[in-house]
C-alpha cells in the first residue's frame, strides 16, 4: 500500500498560516511512507518550485494545487461571511483599523498535468489581478474560463460546506451545481475532520460535520475525498499557527481569533487517516466499505494528479521572446517577412544569424589595428559557436534590446558581474569594459558545459530604475515580462515584532527588545542573549539567563525561515515568450508592476531567463554631478569616454580620501588603498577584487602587498604559470587564474576548468577534483612537489577568488566616480548628497565636501531646490593645504527643500515653482505649505537670506528681525488663515500626495480660479526684491504683532545646530562636537587629521560622532567590531577586538556620540589602524569633566575593566571588512557554510559558535550582519520629548546626539 | 532614616527663615505607595522595590528611591521596569491599606486646620493662616507635620512652605526627599526665575517644547517677555496665565476637599482586549460599581462618560449627557455601552476602561420627570434591593446574569506569554 495522500497542506508559503517548510513537509511524508503529497498554499503556489525540488530528491510525488478564497456565487443571499466576521467592510474605527479578514469561504484547486498547471497558474494570477491588490479572489468564471486540468475540492470552509453547516442542504446543492458548471466533473466534496468537538464555534472540523459532508457527497452523486487541512506539521507546532493566526489578522492572541480547533492538523501518518476515515463513516451511519471507498477515491484522485517536474511544469526549458517581438521592424540581415515567416523550430537559428551579424558590424567599429581584429574574431567565433550550441542567440539579442531601450532614455547603464567576460556582451554595447584587453574569459561566464542559465545583470541609475521597469514592460508587455518577487521571510526583529505584537506587549518595549538585536536568524535568538556581550549583560540577556522569556523566544525562534511578506525583487525582470503565464502565476507588486509568485531561486530552477536591471545609486549620483556641471554652464563630460589613465585620479585615489566614491570608501577599503597605493586600471581591479570575503577569508592581501611592495619575491608556482599569475604576484585573486592555473597544469579547457573549480565548493568536491586532478598532472610530467604545491594553492583558493570579469565591471563606476571626485569635487558630492548612495551618513559627506574646501550653504527658500545644488560661492572657503585632493572652494553646495522633515514633495513643487518669495508672509500665501513645515524651515534657517539674520555675527542691530519672531509671524500667518477660513485649520490639512491629482493640478499648471488671490500671486511675472524694506513688510502683514519688537532672544549657534539635527537629521552650520572642544582639548584628545602622525603602538585618545559600525568576517572565527567616527576632521576607524567587545559593545552599538581610547599601528605609509581599548559615551564624559574636571574623567576611566594590549589581537592586516549583507552582488561565490562547531571562547561565552566553510575557514555567525541598534547611517535619534525622560536618561543617554541638560539656556 | 533628618532637613534653605507670609503648604509623600509597604516590611529597606500589578501586565504603581536610580519610575510599564532592573522586588498594591494610611494622615492634617485640600492620597495643600496661635509659625507646623507624619506611619514626606500654592508645590518638590522648604515672601521670585518653565503649573510637554523653540528655557526667560509675544505665541488664555505665574502670582485659594464633582471606575485588563464582549462586560461591571458608589453617596449625574485607554497607552474619552440625571447602573451601563459602540472599534486593543459620571448633585435635588405609565417600582427600587444584599452579604452576591464567571475556557489557550 502507497500509504495516504494528504490533498490540502499549506505551507510557511501561505503567508502567515502554515507554520511547516515546505521541505520538511516532504522529509515527513517521505518518513511516513507517503509516496505522493500535495501543496496547497492559500493564494498562490509561492512554495511550488522549492516543494518540487525537494520531492524529487525525496522520491515523491508532487501535487500542486491552491487554497483560493471565492467570491459569492450570483443569486444565493449570503455564502460569504461565517457569522462573527461578516464580508461588509465596517466604518472606519476610532482606533486600530478594520478587521482584516474578510472571511471568504475557500476552495483548494489541484492541478492535472500540464494543463492543469497552466490554468491553476491563470486562475490564481487572475484572482490577484482583479480587485483589491493582496486580496485575491476568484470567481466562477475565472475558473470556468481556465477550467482545462483543474480538480475542485469543497470543504468545509467553502461555501457549499457553509451552507451544509448552516443545514440548508438545498443551498449546498445549488451552490455545486455552479462549481459542476464551471468545471464540470472534477468536483470533489473534501472530507476533513480534527475529530474535535461537535459543538462549538470549529464544529466544522468534527467528525460528526464531516459526516455530514460525506453524507450530501453521497446525496449528490458526487465523489469525497479525506484530507486533514493540514497547516502544521506536528501536534506540538500548533501553538506557532496560533500566532500567526493572531499575526495574519492584526490582532493580538485570543482563543475568539484562532482557527484551529486543537492541535490535530498536522501531517498525520497513514494509520491515523486510516483511523479518521473509520470515524467519518461511522459517525455517517456508514460502515467500514464507506471508509474504504473514501480512502480509494483519495487516492485515485492523488494518482492523477501526480506531476512531473520536467514535463508538466516544464523545469528546464528556455524561452525567449519571439524574433518578431524583439524585431517588429525587421532584424539586421534579416526581412521582416523572413522573420514572421520562420516557423517556432527554426527562430534559434535566425537569432543566431542576427547575433552574428550584429556583434560583426560592432567588431569592425571598434578594432582599430589588424592584430587586434584577428584576435578579437577568433574569440567571436568561440563565443558565438558556444552561444549557437547552447541556442542562447535569442537571449542575447533581448538583453541588447533592453540595454539600447534604456541608453535611449538617456539613463547610465553598465554590466556587472561574469558577463563582462563576454566579448559578444562587449560588442552588443551591454558591457563597457574590453575582454581582450583585460584578460577576462567567456568560460567563467557560459560554457557548453555549465548546467546554470548565463546570467547577465545590468546596473543602471537608481532613481531611474521604476520608469525603466515601466517602459521595459510596455515594449514587451505582460504577457512576456514581469518582474521577479522577493519573500521575506522571519529574522529576529520581525519575529519578536510580531510575536510580542500578539502578545500585546506595549509598543515601546518591542520596539527596544527587537532592536537589542543584530539582524540574525530568528532561530538564534536565544544563542546571541548568551553570546554577545552588548546583549548577555542587557536585562533581556539577564530575564532570558533566568528563564524568564522562554515562551516568548520559544515562539520567536518557531517563526524562524517561515515566509512573512512577498515583494518586488529588486532587479530581477523575467523576459519569456508568449507562454509566459502558463509557466507562473502572477500578482501586483506594491507599485503596480506585474511580479511573478516565484522567487529568484525558483525562477532560476524554473529555468527563465531573467535580467537582473539594478538600481545603482552611485550611477545616478553621477548623473546627477554631469548635469550640475552643465547647469553651472561648463563643458558637459561624456564620462564613458574619460580616458582610463588619468594621473589625478589615482593621486586623489592614493590619498585615501575616497568618501563617497564607489566601492572603495569603507574603512577596510581606505586602510587597503593606504598600503596598496593603486596606480592603473588594473591596480583598481586587483583592489576590488582583494578586498572581497573569499580573498579575506584565504588570507590573499598580506602576500600580495608584500610582493607588490618589493618586500618579497613573487612565487609564480611554477614557470607555466607565469602568464596566469603574474599579473598578481604569484597570489591567486581572480577565478579566472583558478581556472587558468587548472588549465595549464592538467591539460584540460577551460570550459572544463570551470567546472572542476565549481565542485570544488564542497570537501567532497574537493576530493573528487584532487583524484583526478594528481594523475592528469603527474602525467603531464610536472613533478609530485610541483603538483602538490599547485594543488594546495587549488584547494585553499578555489572556492574564494573572485570573479575578475565582475571586478573589472565594478572597477569602471569605482574609476568614474573617482575621476569626479578628483575633477569635479562640488558637482560629484553634490550627486552622492542626493542620492545617498554610501554606507556613511550625509553629515560626513558634508564633512569631507568642507575640508575640500567647498562651502556648505544653508537652506535658503529662494535658492534651495529639490537636490543638492552646486553654486559658485564669491568668497572662497579656506581650504588647508591637501596634497593630491581637489581644490572645491570656488563652489558651494546647497542643502535641499527635501532635506526638511515632515515636507511633502508637492510642497517642495510649490516653493521651487513660487521662488522668489519677497517676505515670510508672502511665501505662506504663495507656497502654501503646513505650518510646522514653515516653522522647519524658519528654524534652520531657509529664510535668513531673505531678513538679513546672521547668527554668527555678534551683536544685533536693534530692532533685527530674529528667527524667534519669524516664528511668531508664522502662528499670526496660521491663526489669520484659519479665522479666514472658519473649520479648515491649515495645519491639518494634509498636503496632497505627489501622484494624486490635486498635486499635479498645483505644480503643472496655475491654480484654478478657485481663489483669486492666489492665482493672481502665480501669474506675478515681476521677480521680487530679495530683501524687503522694512516698510514693505508693516505693509504686508496684516497681523497683530507685526513690526513691535517681541522680546525674544535670536537662537545661539548651538540651538541652531540641535534645530538642524532635528529638521534636517544632520548639523550643518556647525559639528557637534565642536561643543565639546574644549575638554577634548583638555583631554588631548587626537584628531583624525593629526592621527597619523602618532608614534605607533602609543595610546590616544579620540572621539566624534559614530558614522558607521561594521563586523566583517574574519579568519579566526571571532567577531570583531569595526567603528567609524567623525570629528569633522576626517573619518577615524577603530577595531574592537573581542577581549574589548565584553566591557565596551554595548556603548559601541547604543552611542552615538564616542570616546575611544586605543593604540596606533602603523600599516603602511598611509596606513595607521587604531585598537581600541574603550569606549565611552563623550556626554557623560563631558559632565563629569564639566563637574571634577579632568582628575573627575581619569578616575571615571580608570574604574572601567582594562584590556590587554601586550596580547597581540588574534586577528590582524587580514581583517579587512567586506560590503554589508546590502552588496547584491556580494560574493558570487560565497561558499555556504557547511557546519556549526565550537570553539573555546574569549569574551563570547562558555564556548563560541563559529560556522565552519568548506575551506576550514571559521566564520563568527555575528559577522556580516548589521549589528544591533538603529543604522548609524540614518538620522540619529534626538532626545525625544514625547517620550519617557527617565527613561531617556538611563537607557538612552549615550543614544543621543544632542546632550542636553535641562534647565540650561543652551550653549 | 534618622530623627536628626527630619529635624534637620536637607533641602536648601539658604533662601531664608522669614516665613511670615507664606501661610500655604504643599504636604508630598514620598514614593507614598512604597514607602508604606517598607515601613510595613522593614526587611525592603535600602532595595529596590516596586508596588505594581504582578506579571509583565501593568504599569509601575509607586517605586522607592533605590528603584528610581534604575531609571523606573511610576506609571512605566511593568515590562519595561523589568528590563532594567531584573532582579527588582515587585509588591502587589493594597490600595486599601494605602487608603486607609493616608485618611490617618489627612486626619493629622485636619487636626491642625479646616483649610486642608487633598490634590490626591499622598498631597494635600494646606492653609495655616488661622493657625498659627495654636500651632506656630507656618515653618513649625512644616516640621510638627513631618515628625508625626513620620513618627505614626514610619514614611516620610516633603513640606514646601510658601505664600501661593503653586510656589509651594514647587518647593516640595524641589526639597524631595524628606525635606522642608520655606521661600519667603521676598524671595519667591529669585526662587522662581533660575527654574526651567516645564515647572509652571499648566507647561505640559508640548507647551514645552514650544517655550524652548522660542527660546524661553527659564521662568526667568518668560517674566521679561512681553505678555504680547507671549499671547502672540501661545494664545490668549496660556499667555496671560504664563505671564502672571512667572512674576509668581496665583490666586487660587486653599478648598477644603470639594463634594465630588463625579464618580467614576476603572479597570486594567490582564491582558489586551479586543473582543466587545469583554469589554462591554467590564462596562457593566464598572457601570454597577459607579451606580452603588452613587446611590450610597446620594448622588444623581446626568454626564456619563467612558475612557478607553490602548495597548499604546493612547487615551481617548467620550461622553454623553442625559437630559435627566440618574443613580441607577443600568442606565449608566446603557450610555456607556452606546458610547463605546460609537467607537466602532474593530481590532483596536484595549488595555483599560473607566467610566465616570459626571455633573454630580444630590439626588435628592434631582426632579424626576414622571413617565406615564412607568411602573411604580423599577430598577432603581431593584438596585437598591441588591445594594442591601451586598451590604449584608458582600459584594457580587447579587450581581447581572453576564457577570457571573465565564464559561471553561476554550481547548485552544494561548502559549504562555514572556514571564517576567
Amino acid at each position: 500500500m502507497p500509504g495516504f495522500a494528504h490533498l490540502h497542506v499549506a505551507s510557511g508559503y501561505s503567508l502567515r498560516y502554515g507554520a511547516a517548510q515546505p521541505e520538511a513537509l516532504v522529509a515527513r511524508a517521505a518518513e511516513l511512507g507517503q509516496d505522493a503529497l500535495a501543496l496547497t498554499d492559500r493564494d498562490g503556489a509561492y512554495g511550488a518550485v522549492a516543494f518540487a525540488m525537494a520531492c524529487r530528491e525525496a522520491g515523491i510525488s508532487p501535487i500542486l494545487g491552491a487554497d483560493l478564497a471565492v467570491a459569492a456565487q450570483p443569486g444565493l443571499p449570503s455564502a460569504a461571511g461565517r457569522g462573527r466576521r461578516g464580508a461588509r467592510r465596517p466604518a472606519t474605527p476610532a482606533r486600530g483599523g478594520v478587521a482584516v479578514d474578510p472571511g471568504h469561504p475557500r476552495v483548494v484547486l489541484l492541478a492535472r498535468g500540464a494543463a492543469g498547471w497552466a490554468s491553476l497558474s491563470r486562475v490564481i494570477s487572475a484572482a490577484h489581478l482583479s480587485g483589491e491588490r493582496g486580496r485575491p479572489l476568484m470567481t466562477l468564471p475565472m475558473l470556468a474560463e481556465h477550467a482545462r486540468g483543474l480538480v475542485v475540492l469543497l470543504g468545509p470552509d467553502s461555501d457549499v460546506g457553509r451552507a451544509v453547516a448552516r443545514r440548508r442542504p438545498d443551498e449546498a446543492a445549488h451552490l455545486l451545481a455552479g462549481w459542476q458548471a464551471a468545471v464540470g466533473a472534477d468536483v470533489r466534496i473534501e472530507v476533513v475532520s480534527h475529530r474535535c468537538a461537535a459543538r462549538g464555534d470549529r464544529a466544522a472540523l468534527s467528525s460528526a460535520f464531516a459526516a455530514r459532508m460525506l453524507t450530501f457527497a453521497g446525496q449528490r452523486g458526487v465523489l469525497a475525498v479525506l484530507t486533514n487541512a493540514v497547516r502544521h506539521l506536528t501536534a506540538a507546532q500548533a501553538p506557532v499557527v496560533d500566532v500567526l493566526d493572531a499575526i495574519r489578522r492584526l490582532v493580538p492572541l485570543d482563543p475568539r481569533h484562532l482557527d484551529r480547533a486543537n492541535a490535530q492538523g498536522y501531517l498525520k501518518s497513514t494509520p491515523e487517516m486510516l483511523a479518521t476515515a473509520a470515524e467519518v463513516a461511522a459517525a455517517a451511519g456508514l460502515g467500514r466499505t464507506a471508509a474504504h471507498r473514501l480512502l480509494a477515491s483519495t487516492g485515485e484522485l492523488a494518482d492523477r494528479c501526480r506531476l512531473d517536474p520536467a514535463a508538466d511544469l516544464g523545469i528546464g526549458s528556455v524561452h525567449v521572446p519571439e524574433l518578431d517581438v524583439l524585431f517588429p521592424a525587421g532584424a539586421p540581415g534579416l526581412g521582416r517577412a523572413e522573420l514572421s515567416a520562420a516557423p517556432a523550430s527554426a527562430q534559434a537559428q535566425l537569432a543566431d544569424r542576427v547575433l552574428r551579424h550584429r556583434c560583426g558590424a560592432a567588431l569592425a567599429d571598434r578594432c582599430t589595428t589588424l592584430r587586434e581584429h584577428r584576435r578579437a574574431t577568433e574569440r567571436l567565433e568561440a563565443e558565438l559557436g558556444t552561444i549557437a550550441t547552447l541556442g542562447y542567440g535569442g537571449y542575447f539579442l533581448t538583453v541588447a534590446e533592453v540595454v539600447d531601450i534604456i541608453r535611449g532614455m538617456g539613463v547610465r547603464v553598465a554590466a556587472r558581474g561574469s558577463g563582462a567576460g563576454s566579448l559578444v556582451n562587449y560588442l552588443l554595447g551591454i558591457s563597457g569594459v574590453d575582454p581582450l584587453e583585460h584578460g577576462l574569459i567567456m568560460e567563467r561566464f557560459l560554457s557548453p558545459l555549465r548546467q546554470a542559465l548565463p546570467d547577465i545583470d545590468i546596473d543602471v541609475e537608481s532613481a531611474r530604475r521604476t520608469e525603466i521597469y515601466t517602459r521595459i514592460l510596455d515594449r514587451f508587455g505582460g504577457q512576456r515580462c514581469v518582474a521577479v518577487s522577493m519573500m521575506e521571510t522571519y529574522r529576529v526583529r520581525h519575529a519578536i515584532r510580531d510575536v510580542g505584537a500578539a502578545l500585546g506587549l506595549p509598543p515601546g518595549e518591542i520596539d527596544v527588545f527587537a532592536k537589542a538585536f543584530p539582524h540574525i536568524r530568528a532561530r538564534d535568538a536565544r544563542a546571541a542573549l548568551a553570546d554577545l556581550p552588548e546583549l548577555r549583560s542587557s536585562g533581556l540577556g539577564r530575564l532570558a539567563a533566568g528563564g524568564r522569556l522562554d515562551g516568548f523566544l520559544d515562539l520567536v525562534e518557531a517563526l524562524d525561515g517561515l515566509p512573512r511578506h512577498i515583494a518586488l525583487h529588486p532587479c530581477g525582470v523575467l523576459l519569456s515568450d508568449g507562454s509566459l503565464l502558463d509557466r507562473t502565476p502572477v500578482e501586483a507588486s506594491w507599485m503596480g508592476f506585474p511580479m511573478s509568485q516565484f522567487d529568484k531561486d525558483a525562477v532560476e530552477e524554473m529555468g527563465f531567463l531573467k535580467l537582473d536591471v539594478l538600481g545603482i545609486r552611485m550611477q545616478s549620483a553621477m548623473a546627477h554631478a554631469l548635469d550640475e556641471v552643465v547647469r553651472l554652464g561648463e563643458d558637459p563630460i561624456d564620462l564613458d569616454a574619460v580616458p582610463l589613465d588619468d594621473p589625478d585620479t589615482f593621486a586623489m585615489i592614493r590619498t585615501t580620501h575616497t568618501l563617497g566614491c564607489f566601492q572603495i570608501e569603507s574603512p577596510g577599503q581606505r586602510e587597503l588603498i593606504g598600503k596598496f597605493a593603486p596606480e592603473t586600471f588594473g591596480d583598481l581591479i586587483v583592489d576590488i577584487s582583494l578586498f572581497r570575503p573569499g580573498p579575506v577569508k584565504s588570507d590573499m592581501v598580506t602576500p600580495f602587498l608584500r610582493a607588490r611592495q618589493g618586500w618579497a619575491e613573487a612565487d609564480l608556482l611554477h614557470p607555466d604559470l607565469e602568464p596566469v599569475l603574474a599579473e598578481t604576484h604569484g597570489v591567486v585573486v581572480f577565478h579566472e587564474q583558478v581556472i587558468g592555473v587548472i588549465a595549464a597544469i592538467s591539460g584540460c579547457s577551460l570550459a572544463q576548468a570551470d567546472e572542476l573549480r565549481r565542485t570544488m565548493g564542497s570537501p567532497e568536491g574537493q576530493a573528487q577534483v584532487r583524484a583526478w586532478f594528481y594523475p592528469e598532472a603527474l602525467g603531464r610530467g610536472y613533478p609530485l612537489e610541483v603538483v602538490e604545491r599547485v594543488w594546495d594553492v587549488l584547494r585553499s583558493f578555489a572556492s574564494f577568488g573572485f570573479c575578475k570579469a565582475h571586478a573589472a565591471a565594478f572597477a569602471l563606476p569605482t574609476y568614474q566616480s573617482a575621476w569626479l571626485k578628483a575633477h569635479h569635487p562640488a558637482a560629484f558630492l553634490a550627486g552622492v548628497l542626493t542620492h545617498d548612495p554610501g554606507m556613511y551618513p550625509k553629515r560626513l559627506i558634508l564633512d569631507d565636501a568642507r575640508n575640500l574646501g567647498i562651502t556648505v550653504l544653508g537652506l535658503d527658500v529662494n535658492h534651495s531646490t529639490q537636490a543638492y545644488r552646486v553654486e559658485r560661492c564669491p568668497t572662497p572657503a579656506a581650504r588647508p593645504d591637501l596634497p593630491g585632493l581637489p581644490d572645491g572652494s570656488p563652489y558651494g553646495i546647497r542643502l535641499p527643500l527635501t532635506e526638511v522633515k515632515g515636507i511633502s514633495s508637492a510642497e517642495v513643487e510649490r516653493i521651487v515653482a513660487g521662488q522668489p518669495f519677497a517676505s515670510l508672509s508672502d511665501f505662506w500665501r504663495r507656497a502654501g505649505v503646513a505650518a510646522p513645515v514653515a516653522e522647519n524651515l524658519v528654524l534652520t534657517g531657509g529664510f535668513d537670506r531673505l531678513y538679513g539674520i546672521d547668527l554668527t555675527a555678534g551683536a544685533r542691530a536693534h530692532g533685527q528681525t530674529t528667527r524667534r519672531d519669524l516664528l511668531l509671524e508664522v502662528a499670526d500667518c496660521e491663526r489669520l488663515s484659519r479665522s479666514a477660513r472658519p473649520g479648515r485649520s491649515r495645519a491639518r490639512t494634509p498636503a496632497p500626495t505627489p501622484g494624486s491629482r490635486a498635486g499635479r493640478a498645483g505644480s503643472e499648471g496655475p491654480p484654478g480660479p478657485s481663489d483669486p488671490a492666489v492665482a493672481a500671486a502665480g501669474q506675478s511675472q515681476a521677480p521680487a526684491a530679495a530683501r524687503p524694506s522694512a516698510v514693505q513688510l508693516a505693509l504686508e502683514l496684516p497681523v497683530a504683532g507685526a513690526g513691535r519688537s517681541s522680546g525674544l532672544p535670536e537662537m545661539t549657534t548651538g540651538e541652531s545646530v540641535r534645530a538642524e539635527l532635528d529638521v534636517l537629521g544632520m548639523d550643518v552650520s556647525q559639528h557637534v562636537l565642536d561643543f565639546y572642544r574644549p575638554m577634548l582639548a583638555d583631554l588631548a584628545v587626537v584628531p583624525a587629521r593629526e592621527l597619523l602622525s602618532q608614534r605607533s603602538q602609543s595610546e590616544v585618545w579620540v572621539a566624534g560622532v559614530k558614522v558607521a559600525t561594521q563586523t566583517p568576517p574574519i579568519r579566526s572565527g571571532r567577531r570583531v567590531v569595526f567603528l567609524t567616527l567623525d570629528d569633522s576632521t576626517g573619518p577615524i576607524d577603530a577595531t574592537f577586538f573581542e577581549d574589548a567587545q565584553d566591557p565596551y559593545a554595548g556603548t559601541v552599538f547604543g552611542g552615538w556620540l564616542l570616546m575611544v581610547r586605543g593604540l596606533t599601528r602603523r600599516t603602511g605609509p598611509r596606513g595607521l589602524s587604531l585598537r581600541a581599548t574603550g569606549c565611552w559615551d563623550l556626554g557623560a564624559v563631558h559632565e563629569i569633566w564639566q563637574a571634577g574636571g579632568r582628575r573627575a574623567v581619569a578616575e571615571h576611566i580608570a574604574a572601567f575593566p582594562t584590556v590587554d594590549t601586550r596580547r597581540r589581537p588574534a586577528a590582524q592586516v587580514v581583517d579587512v571588512p567586506v560590503p554589508g549583507a546590502g552588496d547584491p552582488a556580494a560574493s558570487p561565490t560565497g561558499p555556504s557554510p557547511v557546519g556549526i562547531g565550537r570553539t573555546a571562547a574569549g569574551g563570547m561565552g562558555q564556548r563560541r559558535r563559529v560556522l565552519v566553510h568548506a575551506s576550514g575557514f571559521k566564520q563568527s555567525p555575528y559577522a556580516d550582519v548589521k549589528p544591533a541598534g538603529s543604522d548609524p547611517a540614518g538620522a540619529p535619534p534626538l532626545a525625544d520629548r514625547a517620550s519617557d525622560r527617565a527613561q531617556a536618561a538611563r537607557t538612552q543617554a549615550p543614544g543621543k546626539l544632542w546632550h542636553a541638560s535641562p534647565g540650561s539656556s543652551g550653549w | 532614616m534618622s530623627r536628626s533628618q527630619i529635624t534637620r532637613p536637607r533641602a536648601p534653605t539658604g533662601l531664608g527663615d522669614d516665613d511670615a507670609g507664606c501661610p500655604i503648604l504643599h504636604v508630598d509623600m514620598d514614593a507614598f505607595f512604597a514607602s508604606v509597604e517598607v515601613a510595613r516590611r522593614p526587611e525592603l529597606r535600602g532595595r529596590p522595590m516596586i508596588v505594581g500589578g504582578a506579571g509583565s501586565r501593568g504599569v509601575v504603581v509607586a517605586a522607592t528611591y533605590e528603584a528610581r536610580r534604575y531609571g523606573i519610575h511610576s506609571a512605566m510599564p511593568m515590562s519595561r521596569a523589568l528590563r532594567l532592573a531584573p532582579d527588582i522586588v515587585i509588591v502587589p498594591p493594597d490600595h486599601a491599606h494605602y487608603a486607609e494610611v493616608s485618611a490617618s494622615v489627612m486626619e493629622m492634617f485636619a487636626a491642625i486646620t479646616p483649610r486642608v485640600e487633598p490634590l490626591s492620597l499622598d498631597e494635600a495643600f494646606l492653609d495655616v493662616s488661622g493657625a498659627r496661635l495654636t500651632h506656630g509659625s507656618p515653618r513649625r507646623i512644616a516640621e510638627t507635620i513631618r515628625a508625626q507624619v513620620f513618627d505614626e506611619q514610619g514614611i516620610t514626606c516633603s513640606v514646601g512652605v510658601a505664600p501661593t500654592k503653586f510656589v509651594a508645590k514647587l518647593a516640595s518638590t524641589q526639597c524631595k526627599p524628606d525635606g522642608l522648604l520655606v521661600i519667603p515672601a521676598d524671595r519667591v521670585i529669585s526662587f522662581l526665575h533660575p527654574m526651567p518653565v516645564g515647572a509652571l503649573w499648566g507647561v505640559g510637554e508640548r507647551t514645552e517644547e514650544q517655550l524652548h523653540r522660542l527660546g524661553l528655557r527659564t521662568v526667568g526667560d518668560i517674566a521679561h517677555t512681553p505678555r504680547a509675544t507671549l499671547v502672540r505665541a501661545l494664545g490668549q488664555a496660556a499667555g496671560s496665565h504664563l505671564a502672571e505665574l512667572a512674576w509668581g502670582s496665583d490666586v487660587r485659594e486653599v478648598v477644603p476637599r470639594e463634594r465630588d464633582r463625579s464618580i467614576g471606575a476603572e479597570e486594567t485588563f490582564a491582558r489586551d482586549v479586543d473582543d466587545p464582549e469583554v469589554v462591554l462586560a467590564e462596562l457593566l461591571r464598572l457601570s454597577e460599581k459607579v451606580g452603588a458608589r452613587m446611590r450610597r453617596a446620594g448622588y444623581s449625574g446626568a454626564t456619563v462618560s467612558i475612557k478607553v485607554r490602548f495597548a499604546d497607552f493612547s487615551t481617548i474619552t467620550r461622553s454623553r449627557t442625559r437630559r435627566v440625571p440618574t443613580d441607577v447602573s443600568r442606565e449608566i451601563f446603557h450610555e456607556a455601552r452606546a458610547l463605546y459602540l460609537g467607537l466602532r472599534l474593530d481590532r483596536a486593543r484595549i488595555r483599560l476602561v473607566g467610566v465616570r459620571v459626571e455633573g454630580v448633585t444630590d439626588t435628592d435635588r434631582v426632579a424626576t420627570q414622571l413617565v406615564l405609565g412607568a411602573p411604580e417600582r423599577g430598577w432603581r427600587e431593584a438596585e437598591e434591593a441588591v445594594d442591601r444584599l451586598a451590604d449584608r452579604f458582600g459584594r457580587g452576591s447579587v450581581r447581572p446574569a453576564r457577570l457571573l464567571p465565564p464559561t471553561p475556557p476554550t481547548p485552544a489557550a494561548p502559549p504562555p506569554g514572556p514571564t517576567p
